[in-house]
């Protein structure tokens, strides 16, 4: 009995260093990250994606590249432009190092974020944001592949309803492995610090 | 007196900018009253004259006071967005509707988030308690202007109205202008 306890603990603790290969460290060391660590080789969902103008988009294209991804939609009041507001603040705490990195916002309302709304809303915050889209059947089972919370609350015309949805911004290192999820509160300079250290 | 619909004055708004309330546009009172009742009327328009001469010194006229109003800027397409200020109370009230010439479907709503999760819900009514300021802010409670017809940029001036209830079920609407905000403006 002893035996198997003692078994199930090198177990357990193998498949913890086999979940985070390089970014292990002993109890009480300073973490590495202020976001939260979510290396995870079965979590690190890729994606095929539309941006405004038609062009599909698959993580490969930014490889070398921090990818910070976000999901959202244009009529939503308050969460997704403070989310790409702090992403615009990112890229300028990030001088040169920002030519480095791609920050995605990907719709959870095809129906009225058009390519036009899309690519003149991401734009607004800055010239290089992308902002990318599936079709409204795809929308589900892409926030799945996310881990990510999404319903749609009808209202009462077909135009009003409104979006739940997880708030999160996920960051890919420039090899595209998903490494982080960072809190909709963390404040810019902890999300330049942590893209730092992935670009490292 | 049954339930009298009227409109009162504008309510106050105290941004810098703005001027206050004018006179000229104070009540427009519901006459269509039996002429026995109209001892009534006189009445109301007796007070809605000294409210003109003391404005904004009237308690009627300043039930609500409504500050710092604000909508969030809009891209070509974009049919929906948030306006947000700050409503003071004077009185037990309550926001029941808000309508708007820009929005066919003006609404309350409330933001939670948590868990890190986003959840939007609509609120029927909103009690406002006396002398204490309520907040429509990003993050909670907000206006949501919905089927918009034309994008908002940076700079426009929105009209809004608040339909808000006393005590004794008799409501009172508030225009009100909100100043439009940029779209990447930082929160305030």
């Amino acid at each position: 009995m002893k035996h198997a306890f003692l078994c199930l603990c090198f177990l357990l603790l193998t498949a913890c260093e086999a979940q985070t290969p390089g970014v292990s460290r002993p109890a009480g060391e300073k973490p590495l990250f202020l976001g939260t660590e979510v290396t995870d080789p079965a979590f690190s969902p890729d994606f095929r994606l539309k941006d405004a103008e038609g062009r599909t988009h698959a993580l490969a294209d930014w490889h070398g590249k921090v990818v910070m991804l976000f999901f959202g939609y244009a009529s939503c009041p308050d969460i997704c432009p403070t989310t790409l507001f702090r992403a615009a603040q990112v890229m300028k705490l990030l001088g040169d190092d920002a030519k480095r990195v791609q920050t995605l916002f990907v719709t959870l309302d095809p129906m009225r974020d058009t390519p036009d709304v899309l690519r003149e809303y991401t734009r607004i915050f800055h010239p290089d944001f992308l902002g990318l889209y599936t079709t409204q059947e795809e929308t589900p089972r892409l926030a799945r592949a996310f881990r990510l919370f999404f319903r749609i609350n009808p209202g009462e015309t077909p135009q009003s309803y409104t979006v739940d949805h997880g708030v999160n911004t996920y960051l890919y290192d420039p090899g595209g492995k998903l490494r982080l999820l960072i809190p909709h509160e963390s404040p810019p300079e902890a999300l330049a610090t942590d893209i730092r250290t992935l670009l490292r | 007196m049954m339930m009298q619909r009227h409109r009162e004055p504008e309510a106050r708004q105290e941004d810098a900018d703005k001027p206050r309330p004018e006179c000229a546009k104070a009540p427009k009172r519901d006459t269509r009253k039996h002429f026995a009742l109209l001892a009534g009327p006189l009445v109301f328009l007796f007070a809605g004259l000294l409210a003109c001469f003391f404005a904004p010194g009237s308690a009627q006229a300043q039930q609500l006071v409504v500050t710092e109003a604000w909508v969030r800027a809009t891209v070509s397409g974009q049919t929906a967005t948030g306006a947000f200020m700050k409503l003071t109370a004077q009185a037990p009230l309550a926001l029941v509707a808000v309508r708007s010439a820009i929005s066919p479907r003006a609404e309350l709503h409330e933001m939670r988030h948590e868990n890190d999760v986003m959840t939007m819900r609509r609120v029927e009514r909103l009690p406002l308690k006396r002398s204490e300021t309520t907040l429509l802010a990003p993050g909670g409670l907000h206006i949501m202007l919905m089927e918009l017809a034309a994008p908002l940029r940076a700079g426009d001036v929105v009209e809004l109205t608040l339909v808000v209830e006393d005590e004794n079920a008799r409501r009172t609407e508030y225009p009100l202008r909100a100043t439009v905000r940029a779209l990447d403006a930082p929160q305030p």
